[in-house]
């Protein structure tokens, strides 16, 4: 009990760090070691100085590791559609089409949000990239603030889920899973997601016109060039979400197929324009975009090596064993553990950013849920849940992305809600939070639809 | 001293860029091998047979592994990991300069472990000659470019040092 103790203990100091400010990572990575020392104190065969000589060569295996070379990879073509002004032109073409709905910008933003978010892999890029390109349209039309913010705000949710998405590879590698099948069990909720904030749109303009005003006719010649420019976008965001989709590409070839694609595309955009600083990729956005790749797949990498020595401790600690046993033995009721675990997650994320709950509290709840589940080898009909244990990992892994990134657009942390602040300075910030209030509430319910209907995530993986 | 943090920040950055060059590397070797595969798959009705890169995997790991620590100073120097704002920016200035000072001297002592330990690492692969799977390329020679990555590691943490996290230059 002693060891459960330091780890329950390990567990309540890395939180109390993270909200001194100190880094997530380093957070993680000190409370790990530091644990794992104490452990050595208590339990002398868990000895320190052999656990120390695993850092010799930890952060370089942590590194090169092929499974995790598809992160930058997929940052770096995030970063290359925005710098080649793919994510505009996506933005524009889709405005074209939907110009003659009332809140069509709203609707074309929401619709541009999610195709960036397959490229990007990335929430907050998806939020301040299409904020760059969609506020100045939304201040042009004179549409509400209000709505417009809060569009941006919760569009840029959809980055996290649709895939290819930087998090749901980082879920799988934690939970052991197929990055492939995460992908494919992705696509259906992200697409609901997608619908369900467009309806939003919709019924709020129809009940409230004032919010979004009607558009004056388009000049022809702006209108088919808008839809001329969104062919080629619309055809490479198509290879990658495709061929992933349908199994043709495993993840790392898909981002490297990404990345020479709209390299090409940015350059030749760049060379046709006659060389405009501003058109498609030159040599100082190349520049800017490995930088600041360097800077996030830093932070991710970081991130993870600390994540792993934090595991380490738990499971010297043989605190998660500990709850899986607890776990098995209550007669607790499987699905209120499971909602009671997506609150948590809800509630952490107001505190934390998603990517450092998904690795701090995963390694936690993922042996619980298997425990509540019947075990590793339960099949489907003697199952908790209904699934055997690979099905439960791709719907609980969309179940708890889609709360992590609720935890983006809530007070007070609500990192995109901050995005969109910086781009919009003169928006209070409680408007911005109050328009995002419709787009969150609809999340809860698209949470509980799947949660009533897993095959929304799991038929894509048992047909492909 | 502000030459000399300007002289490290541009190391730092040439040091990233390195690292988004050999980025670029991964991304040509796989795009090669990819190409490779799909014509085959167009070849092969005729009788022939093209292959993918062999050790295209190796390639790619040690690659990225390389470009991975190269972003880390950069990434330190830039203010680029994550850490949760809620309590310290409305504390008094004095707790928040004692937890920007904890957390950078903290950090700068993990990358001069880091530093010492992947040395040993280095050492120890060379002397074990450990090589890649396919390609038979010395491992240790990947990991020796990591050694200098965290000694600049600790050199972003010291220049950070007088800047509190929102006076950081963020480029």
């Amino acid at each position: 009990m002693e060891r459960e103790l330091i780890g329950l203990f390990g567990l309540m100091v890395v939180f109390v760090l993270i909200m001194l400010r100190v880094p997530v990572a380093l957070a993680m990575l000190v409370t790990g070691i530091v644990g794992s020392w104490v452990i050595s104190l208590v339990s002398p065969f868990l000895k320190f100085g052999p656990y120390l000589l695993q850092f010799k060569s930890a952060l370089w295996n942590s590194v090169a590791n092929y499974d995790l070379t598809v992160i930058p990879l997929f940052i770096l073509m995030g970063l290359l559609a925005s710098e080649g002004g793919l994510s505009r032109d996506l933005f524009k073409g889709i405005s074209v089409l939907t110009r003659n709905i009332r809140g069509g910008v709203a609707m074309a933003t929401i619709g541009a949000c999610a195709g960036f978010g397959a490229v990007s892999g990335s929430s907050i890029a998806t939020a301040s990239t299409m904020s760059r390109v969609a506020l100045p349209e939304f201040k042009r039309f004179k549409y509400d603030e209000g709505l417009a913010t809060g569009v941006l705000a919760a569009g840029g949710t959809l980055g996290i889920l649709i895939p290819p998405s930087v998090a749901l590879v980082i879920y799988a590698i934690v939970v052991e899973g197929s990055i492939i099948e995460m992908f494919q069990a992705a696509i259906i909720p992200g697409v609901l997601a997608a619908l369900f904030f467009i309806a939003v749109v919709y019924f709020r303009v129809r009940k409230y016109p004032t919010l979004a005003p009607e558009l004056p006719q388009m000049d022809e010649e702006e209108r088919r060039q808008a839809l001329w420019r969104l062919i080629p976008v619309v055809s490479i965001f198509g290879v990658i979400i495709i061929g992933l989709g349908l199994g043709l590409f495993t993840p790392t070839p898909a981002a490297s197929v990404g990345v020479a694609l709209i390299l090409i595309y940015g350059i030749f955009i760049h060379v046709k324009s006659g060389r405009k600083a501003e058109i498609g990729i030159d040599r100082s956005g190349l520049k800017n975009a490995l930088l600041e790749t360097a800077k996030t797949a830093g932070m991710i990498y970081f991130i993870l090596f600390a994540a792993d020595i934090l595991k380490g401790f738990f499971a010297r600690s043989g605190l998660p064993m500990a709850l899986s046993e607890w776990a098995a033995t209550s007669s607790l009721e499987p699905y209120m553990i499971l909602i009671a675990m997506l609150v948590v997650l809800i509630i952490l994320g107001c505190f934390m950013e998603s990517l450092s709950m998904i690795l701090v509290m995963v390694p936690f709840f993922w042996p619980v849920l298997v425990e509540l589940n019947g075990g590793d080898y339960v099949t489907a009909a003697d199952a908790a849940f209904g699934m055997d244990i690979d099905e439960l990992k791709i719907w609980f892994g969309i179940l708890a992305l889609i709360v992590v990134e609720l935890g983006l657009i809530t007070p007070p942390v609500g990192i995109n809600v901050f995005v969109i602040k910086s781009f919009s300075p003169e928006t209070p910030i409680m408007k911005i939070f109050k328009g995002v209030i419709p787009f969150f509430t609809i999340e809860l319910l698209r949470v509980a639809i799947i949660l009533m209907v897993p095959a929304l995530c799991l038929i894509l993986p048992r047909l492909l | 001293m502000s030459a000399l943090k300007t002289g490290f920040a541009k190391i730092i950055r040439f040091w990233a860029l390195l690292g988004g060059f050999a980025l670029m590397l991964a991304v040509l070797v796989t795009v090669i091998n990819a190409l490779g595969f799909s014509a085959n798959v167009i070849v092969r009705n005729f009788g022939f047979n093209v292959s993918g890169l062999p050790g295209y995997e190796d390639m790619v790991t040690l690659f990225v592994g390389f470009a991975a620590l190269t972003m880390m100073p950069f990434c330190q120097l830039h203010g680029g990991h994550i850490a949760v704002d809620v309590f310290i920016k409305s504390a008094p200035r004095a707790i928040q300069w004692f937890s920007h000072l904890f957390s950078t001297f903290l950090m700068a002592g993990i990358a001069l472990f880091f530093s010492y330990m992947l040395s040993q690492g280095v050492e120890e692969a060379r002397g074990d000659g450990t090589v890649t799977s396919v390609l038979g390329w010395p491992v240790w020679a990947f990991m020796l470019p990591g050694v200098f990555s965290c000694l600049l590691w600790f050199a972003a943490c010291l220049s950070n040092l007088g800047n509190l996290p929102q006076q950081a230059e963020v480029k």
